[in-house]
């Protein structure tokens, strides 16, 4: 038998482990282990803890309509990546209380909206990123837009690639395997709701109490 | 035969787990969790053969695949060097225990998952309005039990929440077999029967001592 890891994480020691599809949103075994500058390579839980203080970079590229997103963790060493890793509480509690300590924040980037029969209220598809905190199909959410809040219930997670609205739930999203229906902190994601006129400006907050 | 454990002289029972080391002696699992502080599994993927083989006409043939697999670094262990490490363990504890005076268990949290409890069918399902949370988590002091009552502060406020259900954890699926309890430096996953939002990776989850 032969060891097929990336090699012993430089944080916590475990074995560095390659996920066998899909992103982070397979999520199955959690996200990547990612490798560093130096070569050597974390675990996909210290990637996790790590990622509240070093959030993918997105880009929303109008000319392709496609997400482009660069990851600032790959820019680290193995000494910063320990070095970061005794500083991301700190980090993150900061980063609650610079939004009121909600339990979990979403930073609206765009929204679509899609029709869907005469009676039932239309599909609306926010576009952003999770800032900290974790989402989960079926809670009910806040949505913070122009002094107004506006109660709604999630009701599917998806991967932000492109700004297509949802017609439609699919079977796949009715899924609730743990770790498949999550927005974790410093991923894009899509964000689905159902409601009648809710509408929203990009930078505009999404939050969890 | 019952097997007995070289350490404590308990007799092991049929199906019990237990570590067999270098040299063919086995030990308990109470004595070797006592190891797991300084000495914890290593869950890893290995290259290994299909238990199957593959048919093509009359010839067969075993495909390579990628396995996870759960290496025990006390396997390797002859019984003196087992007893050292028994040793150091209990140091190791020991240092812990005057680091995180007062606390019965200290828990670091590695990510939370909500668990959906399907009262429909795989076709039509529908969602029980029962709030159960996992924490998946690492101990690193001391002895966690079910029932147990977990803190964690943050900068606006102190939450508390009693743990419903323990598993064992192999740091890459979301389930794993209940355990009655989980000692330093092993990987568990804690099931609670309420929301878990205030629960964020790196956490550290504290049981205060009574």
């Amino acid at each position: 038998m032969k060891d097929v890891s990336l090699g012993n994480c430089p944080i916590c020691g475990r074995a560095a482990l390659t996920e066998y599809s899909g992103g982070h949103l397979s999520g199955y075994e959690g996200p990547n282990a990612l490798r560093l500058k130096d070569g050597v390579c974390l675990c996909g839980s210290c990637v996790r803890r790590l990622r509240v203080m070093y959030p993918l970079n997105c880009r929303f590229d109008e000319a392709k309509r496609e997400l482009m997103t660069t990851d600032p963790l790959r820019e680290l060493t193995a000494e910063e990546a320990v070095e970061a890793n005794g500083q991301v509480v700190e980090y993150r509690e900061s980063l609650r209380e610079s939004c009121g300590f909600h339990n979990a924040v979403f930073l609206v980037d765009a929204m679509a909206e899609s029709k869907e029969g005469l009676l039932q209220a239309p599909l609306v598809s926010f576009f952003g990123q999770v800032l900290y905190g974790s989402f989960f199909m079926l809670e009910e959410v806040t949505i913070l837009s122009g002094g107004k809040e506006t109660k709604a219930q999630v009701v599917a997670i998806d991967e932000y690639k492109y700004r297509i609205p949802l017609s439609g739930l699919k079977d796949w999203m009715r899924r609730t395997d743990p770790g498949v229906q999550v927005g974790e902190n410093g991923y894009p994601y899509r964000l689905v709701v159902q409601g009648k006129g809710i509408s929203v400006q990009p930078g505009d907050l999404i939050v969890k109490d | 035969m019952a097997s007995v454990c070289f350490n404590c002289g308990r007799t092991l029972e049929k199906n019990e787990y237990f570590v067999r080391l270098k040299d063919g002696q086995c030990v308990c699992r109470d004595c070797a969790d006592r190891t797991r502080i300084l000495y914890p599994l290593r869950f890893t993927k290995v290259l290994t053969e299909s238990h199957l083989p593959t048919w093509i006409g009359d010839k067969s043939y075993h495909e390579q695949i990628v396995a996870g697999q759960r290496l025990d670094p006390l396997a390797d262990m002859t019984p003196e060097e087992f007893r050292a490490a028994l040793e150091a363990s209990e140091k190791a504890a020991a240092e812990q225990a005057e680091r995180y005076a007062g606390a019965k268990a200290v828990i670091e949290a590695d990510h939370v998952r909500k668990y959906f409890v399907n009262v429909g069918s795989a076709e039509k399902p529908r969602y029980n309005k029962r709030k159960v949370y996992g924490v998946f988590s690492r101990v690193i002091h001391g002895e966690l039990i079910p029932g147990a009552q977990v803190a964690v502060s943050h900068r606006d406020r102190d939450y508390t929440a009693a743990v419903g259900e323990l598993q064992e954890w192999d740091g890459m699926h979301p389930g794993g077999a209940p355990i009655g309890k989980a000692e330093a430096g092993m990987l568990v996953i804690m099931l609670f029967m309420q929301e878990m939002d205030f629960v964020y990776p790196g956490d550290t989850l504290i049981v205060r001592g009574g």
